[in-house]
């Protein structure tokens, strides 16, 4: 019987599992499983920019756009741009270039990327079919995995089948795009800077140990009392809102046994740039002046790094984040897309950098997503993308191979059909074997990845099946 | 006292069946039933969902190729706020219709008289067998309808006495007087007095911006920098090197510009002007800062004028080097909504359409996008939101002709600059409203044609009282359910009409009483959404939704104020935040944030249930509340005390003893008095009425006496060897500061008399005090109402 089921079955029999927190609870336990970190790239990104990329064509039937480079470079499947090819903003003539730096574009190419052992660890999965061309619902899709309605985010979903067994403080951070729980797990959210005074909510300076608010005796009492309290309510009578808010105040409760965990987190803080520059070897001056200046690389890295530290501090289970820039390129198309690209890039390296240097490799399950594609072809009057159904999904984590794509799409970045017994067979869209692969295909092998495919909480959530929902082994 | 008061169209079928003499059952498709079933009910149930929705709704809808094929039955969707009446009035229309002796209606699905979707049903089929039934009702004459009977929630309900305290503690951050206690016991019509009155408190009106700024989400706009070149004597703001400039000016005018739409609301509601006019208005509501920023007057803002907001004329912006007027059409039109929703050339003002259609006409058009889309398969179509089907779908759905009536507004970039000679998109469907194509005469004021037809719009009332139900009851209204074949699948159907038929009704008594925004609050706070308290019978699917909601964090610092009476700031910072400036604004951003609210730009959803950290800030933050409550109350006459009124710190439960080893001697008259104050601080933290001899102050007095106890052994202990344990274990928990009064130099608190000030606790019970503080400030029931 799991934690939940056991809570719940204990609540029927009358028995006080509520006990208190004080001297004599149990050391917390720290979560040693693997982790997942969804990255959400908002707005929609074009992935003949980065990994699917492909040439202007003016064919009638595949007509594409593409002025932002004129060559295309294949690292094991995976298209790039090549890089010192014309006027791509991403590299080339701009790597070195610090005017490259006036609107925050950092350096950072997918072909330096994808070659780098950070990029290595990607699987690209091209020629995924998101069915929509709504911002939400693309988000909904690519964070749950469902298309007709709502589930909870796979983070929360994750995080929902990890607290079954074990109390986390913060097992879902939610500081990304899609944080649906449907009250599965609650989301948490944290500032650093109030940090401590959660880690010791009954110290009034959280950096002083001797700090208290009230006599340790005091404080005991107080605590039993409120789980004597809180067992009786959640034994009475209650309306069904109220019954689910006692549950997840429960486990908010029980959770708590794990705060002084995150005294690990607390001592990671202000990781300075000079620390973590050799981990990035592609960086050079200019762009390491630049990135170093004005707390430019400590502004961006540190979210990320929290969230590593939560990991490495076995404190959460998953974590959303989406980077700051936007993807939704109406407009300039090129520069505004390649731009946020570039950050995103830099922060996936990072991620995996710093994921190894803190020992979380085997652990660390990383998504990557955007709402949709956007338009092969530039809109007339300002250089846009509009929406565009068909986009990439990277992955990468324990379990999955890296540094090579999966899928396809055709000259006019239309999707292609993969072999269902076979996915790296790509096959034309016009064929009745296979099929396109979804954020359903993705998601129900991220599950299997995470171990959560069997659990209770995530069978209350089934995936589609049928017709073109086939399983497909994508993550290998 | 139960609930069953809601819509006279429902059927309570157990009852019926007992009690009422219905009127004949349209009967199931497999026969007849002996319950009353109403035509709506079982249109709902039987035939929208299972047949109408899953066979027609592709094609017999407004952007469908049904109508483009010249078909006149068309049908309503799901996400039309009231598609149930819609669609009823439309059916029943069609199904007079016949040809040969037989109804249309029943011979198009087959795939007869030329039906261009072919056959989608099955003659022998349980779908086509509901139809047939539904359409002979309706031809058969009126609606049967089962009057006398309602929706049943089965629940008990808050009496008004408790109704008042939440309903307070809401929309007022405030706890009602002893008085309007008494006064409402038992008397309906003035828990309706008392709860209008609330409307008009000074806390309402902070609560009504949060929750309008929960949809329009206008505070994370740019601020002052978005209003750009295009306004008067904006420099002064934004350029440090012009003379006027200060940062704190700045400040202020950032913030102006992201309050202007709220405090527009505000305006409308606070002057009992029907609340369409936050759309219509053809003037703005601005402060100092904005009005010299629109060149109303160019005289420097007075100092602390902030709060001063007035209606007023003659906004300008800057065209060509010269000043000309601003169209100005209510919150639309104000630069935070038009750069919080900002456009570009190929967007063309949709995303504001969408937000307009979504928030004022409860119609979200990107619910169209939902269905499986396919835009790989569109490049050869020419122009494809007008000429493709998967485009068409959102785009005839009002959604261009909405966006047409920003036309002027620019679209480049985020100013949000506003030309009256701009041309329309010819690749965009003619801007209007509601089908109504707009006159060319009004194109140089579309927006203000489009706001007048709009708030005109029955779906206006339905989406007002929609928004106004998310902000009292934090859950979003339902959605049509969407699986048919769930075993409680009626149910649900069932709870779902019911609440769309609230909106409906609350919705139409808002449009028929001058818009009064006031009447829908109090038909919220008086429903079963808001007022239930438990349940008393069997009704999981009535029952889903109705239960506690999380408070938000505003809401939970207004609620620490009203209780301790004494705001909470940042514990270091509380008094610059209440004195400078953001005096409403009790709780900084990261506290915010980590108690589940929104910064209305990255975070936009609030968190709707606890999670570890925001019990643990929660925690930390009702620690620094009874630290400094406890010994504060005691400071004060006993009638200006919140917390302590019954008891003097004098007041001890057992006799102090000399030593350790002497037996402790209770004191009752004292333990009476406590546990008198123990019931006053139940009701005032909790909401719950109890005995001083009850369960819930029994557990609450044995904290108090533990506390005490462990106190007065350890001063023992100490005294043994010369010492005592009369300090605070903190320090800054001592009664030495007005918490209520700050000084008006600078943000301190102001320093209490020496000879009023409590700096130490003799008889241990500040202390035991404070521990109840926290006990009760951390329960689910304070943290929930």
């Amino acid at each position: 019987m799991n934690r939940r089921n056991f809570l719940s079955a204990g609540s029927v029999l009358g028995l006080s599992l509520l006990l208190p927190r004080g001297a004599g609870a149990q050391a917390a336990q720290r979560y040693t499983g693997k982790v997942l970190l969804h990255f959400h790239a908002n707005g929609g990104w074009d992935p003949t920019l980065f990994c699917d990329a492909k040439l202007a064509s003016t064919v009638a039937a595949t007509p594409l756009g593409q002025d932002g480079y004129t060559a295309v470079t294949d690292i094991n499947g995976i298209k790039v741009p090549a890089m010192g090819n014309g006027r791509f903003n991403l590299g080339g003539e701009y790597a070195w270039n610090p005017e490259a730096f006036v609107n925050d574009t950092p350096i950072e190419t997918p072909e330096r990327f994808f070659r780098s052992p950070e990029g290595q660890r990607f699987l690209v999965l091209n020629g995924v079919d998101t069915r929509t061309n709504s911002h939400e619902t693309g988000q909904q899709f690519l964070g749950c995995g469902n298309l007709a309605a709502e589930f909870p985010a796979l983070a929360a979903l994750h995080a929902a089948a990890v607290t079954d067994t074990l109390d986390l403080p913060m097992a879902f951070l939610a500081g990304g795009t899609y944080n649906q729980t449907l009250d599965v797990i609650a989301a948490s959210r944290f500032d650093r800077d109030r940090l401590a005074n959660i880690a010791f909510p009954y110290r009034p300076e959280s950096g002083n140990a001797n700090s208290r608010w009230m006599n340790p005796k005091v404080q005991e009492a107080l605590l039993a009392a409120q789980s004597a309290r809180l067992n009786a309510l959640v034994q009475g009578s209650s309306l069904p809102r109220t019954k689910r808010s006692l549950a997840t105040f429960k486990e908010a409760r029980d959770g708590n046994s794990g705060l002084e965990l995150l005294q690990d987190v607390l001592q990671a803080a202000n990781l300075p740039f000079a620390d973590i520059q050799g981990i990035l070897p592609y960086q050079m001056d200019p762009g390491l002046a630049y990135m170093s200046a004005n707390n430019r690389w400590t502004n961006f890295t540190r979210p990320i790094e929290s969230l590593l530290r939560c990991f490495q501090a076995g404190v959460s289970a998953s974590a959303t984040y989406a980077v700051g820039r936007g993807f939704d390129t109406h407009d300039n198309h090129d520069a505004n897309q390649s731009a946020s690209l570039a950050w995103q890039l830099l922060a996936l390296r990072y991620t995996m950098a710093r994921a190894a240097a803190l020992g979380l490799t085997e652990r660390l399950v990383v998504l990557v997503t955007s709402d949709f594609g956007r338009t092969p072809m530039y809109n007339n009057n300002n250089k846009g993308k509009d929406h565009w159904n068909v986009t990439s999904v990277l992955v990468a984590g324990p379990g999955i191979t890296g540094g090579r794509a999966v899928g396809g799409t055709d000259a006019g970045h239309k999707p292609m059909k993969v072999d269902v017994t076979n996915v790296n067979n790509v096959l034309p869209d016009s064929s009745g074997n296979g099929v396109r692969i979804r954020p359903s295909h993705v998601h129900r092998e991220l599950r299997r990845v995470l171990g959560i495919d069997e659990a209770a909480v995530a069978k209350k959530f089934p995936l589609a099946s049928g017709d073109g929902e086939q399983p497909l082994r994508l993550l290998g | 006292m139960s609930f069953r008061a809601l819509h006279p169209r429902w059927c309570a079928l157990a009852l019926c069946a007992s009690l009422l003499a219905c009127p004949a059952p349209p009967g199931g498709p497999d026969g007849g039933q002996a319950a009353c079933e109403s035509t709506r009910d079982f249109f709902v149930t039987e035939v929208y969902g299972k047949v109408f929705e899953r066979k027609c709704n592709n094609c017999h809808v407004g952007e469908g190729t049904a109508k483009a094929g010249g078909s006149k039955f068309l049908l309503f969707r799901d996400n039309h706020p009231d598609f149930i009446s819609a669609n009823l009035a439309a059916i029943r229309e069609f199904a007079k219709t016949e040809v040969g002796g037989k109804p249309t209606l029943l011979q198009k699905p087959l795939g007869q008289l030329g039906h261009m979707g072919g056959s989608v049903l099955a003659e022998d089929s349980t779908e086509y067998k509901a139809l047939t039934t539904f359409v002979q009702q309706l031809r058969a004459g009126p609606e049967v309808t089962c009057p006398g009977q309602e929706a049943n929630y089965q629940v008990a309900l808050l009496d008004n006495e408790e109704l008042l305290r939440k309903a307070s503690l809401v929309l007022a951050g405030k706890l009602p007087p002893a008085d309007a206690r008494a006064q409402v016991r038992g008397n309906d019509a003035a828990l309706d007095t008392a709860l209008l009155a609330l409307t008009r408190e000074e806390g309402f009106y902070d609560w009504l911006r949060e929750v309008w700024n929960d949809a329009l989400l206008t505070e994370g706009a740019g601020g002052i920098f978005d209003l750009g070149g295009q306004y008067p004597n904006n420099a002064r703001y934004t350029n440090d090197m012009h003379p006027q400039y200060t940062p704190a000016n700045r400040t202020w005018a950032d913030l102006s510009v992201r309050e202007e739409p709220t405090r527009f609301i505000e305006y409308v509601v606070r002057n009992n002007l029907p609340f369409g006019e936050v759309l219509t208005g053809q003037y703005v509501v601005v402060n100092p800062y904005l009005a010299v920023s629109y060149g109303i007057t160019t005289d420097d803002p007075p100092a602390n004028s902030y709060w001063n907001w007035t209606k007023q004329t003659g906004a300008k912006q800057v065209r060509s080097m010269r000043e000309v007027p601003l169209p100005s059409s209510g919150i639309l039109s104000t630069p935070a909504f038009l750069t919080r929703w900002d456009t570009t050339p190929t967007n063309k003002g949709r995303k504001r359409a969408w937000k307009v259609l979504q928030l004022f006409l409860a119609t979200d058009v990107l619910k169209f996008a939902e269905r499986p889309v396919d835009s790989s398969q569109l490049t050869a179509v020419q122009n494809p939101t007008r000429n493709s089907e998967a485009c068409r779908s959102c785009h005839a759905a009002g959604l261009d002709e909405v966006a047409g009536a920003f036309r002027g507004f620019a679209e480049s970039g985020s100013r949000p600059s506003f030309n009256p000679e701009d041309m329309w998109h010819d690749d965009l469907f003619a801007p209007g409203f509601s089908g109504r194509l707009m006159p060319a005469a009004e194109y140089p004021r579309a927006l203000q044609w489009m706001t007048q037809q709009l708030v005109q719009d029955p779906r206006f009332g339905i989406a007002v009282t929609r928004r106004m139900f998310e902000g009292l009851t934090g859950l979003k209204p339902s959605e049509y359910p969407k699986n048919k074949e769930a075993p409680d699948y009626a149910e649900q159907v069932r709870a779902f009409t019911a609440e769309s038929d609230f909106f409906h009704k609350v919705g139409q008594d808002f449009m028929e009483n001058n818009q009064d925004l006031r009447r829908v609050i109090v038909a919220i706070v008086k429903s079963p959404y808001f007022r239930a308290k438990a349940p008393t019978g069997d009704a999981p699917a009535m029952q889903a939704q109705l239960g506690v909601n999380l408070l938000t964090p505003e809401t939970l610092s207004r609620k620490y104020a009203a209780v301790f009476g004494f705001h909470l700031g940042d514990i270091r910072n509380e008094a610059r935040l209440q004195n400078v400036g953001y005096k409403r604004q009790y709780l900084r951003e990261e506290w915010r944030m980590m108690l589940g609210g929104i910064d209305s730009r990255v975070t936009t959803k609030r968190a709707t249930a606890v999670s570890p950290t925001m019990l643990a800030g929660a925690t930390y933050l009702a620690s620094v509340m009874a630290c400094r409550a406890a010994s504060f109350d005691f400071t004060r006459p006993v009638g200006d005390r919140a917390l302590f009124p019954q008891v003097e710190q004098t007041t001890v439960p057992l006799t102090p003893r000399a030593s350790e080893g002497l037996p402790l001697v209770a004191v009752p008259e004292n333990q009476a008095k406590i546990r008198q104050n123990l019931v006053e601080l139940h009701w005032r933290f909790l909401g719950e009425k109890v005995e001083p001899n009850g369960p819930e102050v029994n557990a609450s007095y044995a904290l108090f006496e533990t506390a005490w106890k462990e106190l007065e052994a350890e001063h023992l202990r100490r005294a043994a060897t010369n010492g005592n344990y009369f300090d605070f274990e903190y320090y800054s928990c001592g009664g030495r500061t007005e918490y209520t009064q700050v000084r008006p130099t600078n943000d301190n608190f102001v320093d209490m008399p020496t000879d009023r000030r409590i700096e130490r606790d003799r008889n241990f019970t500040i202390r035991a005090w404070q521990a109840v503080l926290v006990y009760l400030a951390t329960d689910f029931r304070f943290l929930h109402e």
